[in-house]
């Protein structure tokens, strides 16, 4: 399997007062393409810190982090943007939409960003839309949409561009559990239609059954990795 | 990117729209001043050139209109060769008026009677043997208390240095904005003054239409330029005050605009953080918000039009009526109203001065908040 991701003796320290918080600690992880897995830890065990990192949207403090071959940490701003718009999805945990666009509008954003031509996009876009089951609330804004709805937006905003990578930040926290399954279902769906690798944060036992791959935080360190 | 920033704009709602109705109603504003100004000078101008300038002047060499001592002294024979229906001659001289027996220092003005050159309806002056005409600029005859009809006393020295005086009739009391023509002289027609002299063909200067005529040496040439000078020196100072207006006006869309930028980046900051985690680059960032600050100017520009045009030709049609107290307000082009004028330059001017402001306050926030780290962003 080809290797998406590889984490070496990475640490992650933030500056408190005159001294420092260690938030990962020689952290060592692979992830290959096509994987179903899981930061799975209390809250404030760093999962959102590890995800972050392994989406460039952070860079560590020590070791090495390399995404699709590439060190996060040597990545300038405009590469690492550049990384993210071809080969990252993200999926928030307050879904982040922009409230002022339609469904269709927010799905189509990250291929707008890539310059995809206006007949492409359209086709990707209706595709997307389809796969989360939103066909017939394209026109409708965040706003008219349930919970649940707006996280099968984030879905299809994540994976309209097709990308290797989605990291999927506590996806299910603000879901009850039918929205949940629902949610989860349609990314176990993706993941085996498009051999996207998935990588969650959570502490949700809802999602953890559906993982295939568990990767357990403590106090930022990996305890368990099954 | 400014299909972006377009969705971003309208998706924006009353907050939009309202930022645009305030930078419509400053478009407006600073157009509608500014309109005054131009409209004021443009008309001031037009009468001074149509009631005393037209086409240019000569002026007898030693002639100076702000010292009465010099009148004695500038006055020639008019120079050959020019044609009487292409100019109108003037012969100045210092007198007295006693108006209700009150004595007043005047100047008098003696204006070729029968010309069309300039619109003074000098055909009141028209020569009669044994009438004894006068007019007056309605300012003066508020002044000196005197009233068509009316028959006042004047009193000159001739060219022998003796004193004369004799009753004139007063034939007519015009209204105008030159006040150049106005203030401080009564008129007289030519052949009477050149009686009254003992000065026969003298003239002090002369107004000319059409081609510069060439003119033997002891005159002097104004062009209209010349002869505009000194009220466009006038009209600056005046212009200092309109343009404290403009920069509170422009400073007024700067703060409107300015504030909604900061209060909306304010509340925009996890989309921006969302838009850097999707993908969009610093400069996509600074380039989007950016042009929201522009396209609200461009719809500014739209909705200003709508409302503005239509109000602003009803202006110009109207003018702004102007008090009483403004004939004594001592410049020229002032008399019952003001008229605007809004030209192409000053609208084009105004759109693009509030449309590098948008720029800048654009952004100036927008910056700052791009320069943030997606993590910082997204909390």
């Amino acid at each position: 399997m080809e290797q998406l991701i590889s984490i070496r003796n990475m640490f992650k320290d933030y500056p408190i007062g005159l001294g420092k918080f260690t938030a990962l600690k020689d952290i060592n992880l692979d992830f290959e393409a096509g994987e179903f897995s899981g930061i799975v830890g209390p809250s404030g065990s760093g999962k959102t810190t590890l995800l972050n990192i392994i989406g460039s949207l952070d860079v560590q403090s020590k070791g090495e982090v390399k995404v699709m071959g590439r060190e996060v940490s040597e990545l300038t701003r405009k590469e690492a943007a550049r990384l993210r718009s071809e080969h990252i999805g993200f999926i928030f945990q307050t879904y982040n939409l922009l409230p002022v666009y339609t469904v269709f509008e927010n799905v189509e954003f990250p291929l707008l960003l890539m310059d995809v031509k206006p007949g492409i996009r359209k086709e990707m876009v209706d595709k997307a839309i389809e796969w989360v089951g939103l066909k017939d609330k394209r026109k409708s804004r965040p706003a008219q949409l349930s919970g649940g709805e707006c996280q099968r937006v984030a879905i299809a905003r994540a994976i309209v561009k097709e990308p290797q990578i989605v990291l999927a930040d506590e996806p299910t926290a603000n879901l009850d559990a039918e929205n949940s399954h629902h949610i989860l279902r349609t990314m176990v769906e993706l993941n085996e239609k498009l051999k996207t690798t998935f990588i969650f944060s959570t502490h949700d036992a809802k999602v953890i059954e559906y993982l295939r791959r568990k990767i357990t935080l403590v106090d930022g360190r990996v305890v368990e990795d099954n | 990117m400014l299909k972006l920033a377009w969705r971003n704009i309208i998706g924006g709602g009353i907050r939009t729209w309202l930022n645009v109705f305030i930078l419509s109603i400053v478009l407006v504003a600073i157009i509608g001043f500014h309109g005054l100004y131009i409209g004021w000078q443009r008309d001031a101008e037009t009468a001074m050139i149509k009631w005393h300038i037209a086409d240019g002047q000569f002026w007898q060499q030693d002639y100076d209109p702000y010292d009465a001592f010099s009148f004695e002294k500038s006055r020639s024979v008019m120079p050959a060769g020019i044609a009487d229906e292409k100019s109108v001659e003037f012969l100045v001289s210092q007198g007295v008026i006693y108006p209700q027996g009150r004595m007043q220092n005047i100047i008098l003005k003696g204006i070729e009677e029968e010309q069309d050159i300039l619109e003074l309806p000098t055909e009141y002056l028209k020569y009669e043997a044994g009438k004894n005409k006068l007019m007056l600029g309605h300012r003066t005859a508020k002044k000196l208390e005197l009233e068509e009809g009316d028959k006042v006393m004047l009193r000159w020295r001739n060219s022998h240095g003796s004193f004369d005086a004799r009753e004139f009739e007063i034939v007519h009391i015009f209204k105008t904005t030159v006040l150049t023509i106005d203030q401080g002289m009564v008129w007289l027609g030519l052949q009477q003054m050149w009686g009254m002299l003992d000065r026969q063909g003298e003239v002090t200067y002369f107004s000319y239409k059409g081609v510069k005529p060439v003119v033997s040496a002891g005159w002097e040439h104004k062009t209209q330029d010349d002869l505009l000078a000194e009220f466009r020196a006038v009209f600056a100072t005046e212009l200092t005050g309109g343009i404290f207006m403009y920069i509170l006006l422009v400073f007024l869309a700067m703060i409107a605009v300015f504030d909604t930028q900061v209060l909306a980046l304010f509340k925009r900051k996890k989309e921006v953080g969302m838009m850097m985690a999707l993908g969009m680059q610093r400069g996509q960032i600074i380039r989007i918000f950016t042009l929201e600050g522009l396209l609200s100017g461009f719809l500014a520009v739209g909705l200003g039009a709508i409302w503005g045009i239509p109000l602003l030709r009803k202006f110009e049609e109207t003018g702004m009526r102007l008090p009483e107290m403004m004939d004594s307000y001592g410049m020229d082009g002032l008399l019952d109203a003001m008229y605007p004028k809004y030209t192409l330059g000053l609208v084009a001017l105004t759109v693009v001065i509030i449309m590098l402001i948008l720029l800048v306050v654009s952004y100036l926030p927008v910056r700052g908040i791009s320069k943030m780290s997606p993590v910082e962003a997204l909390k």
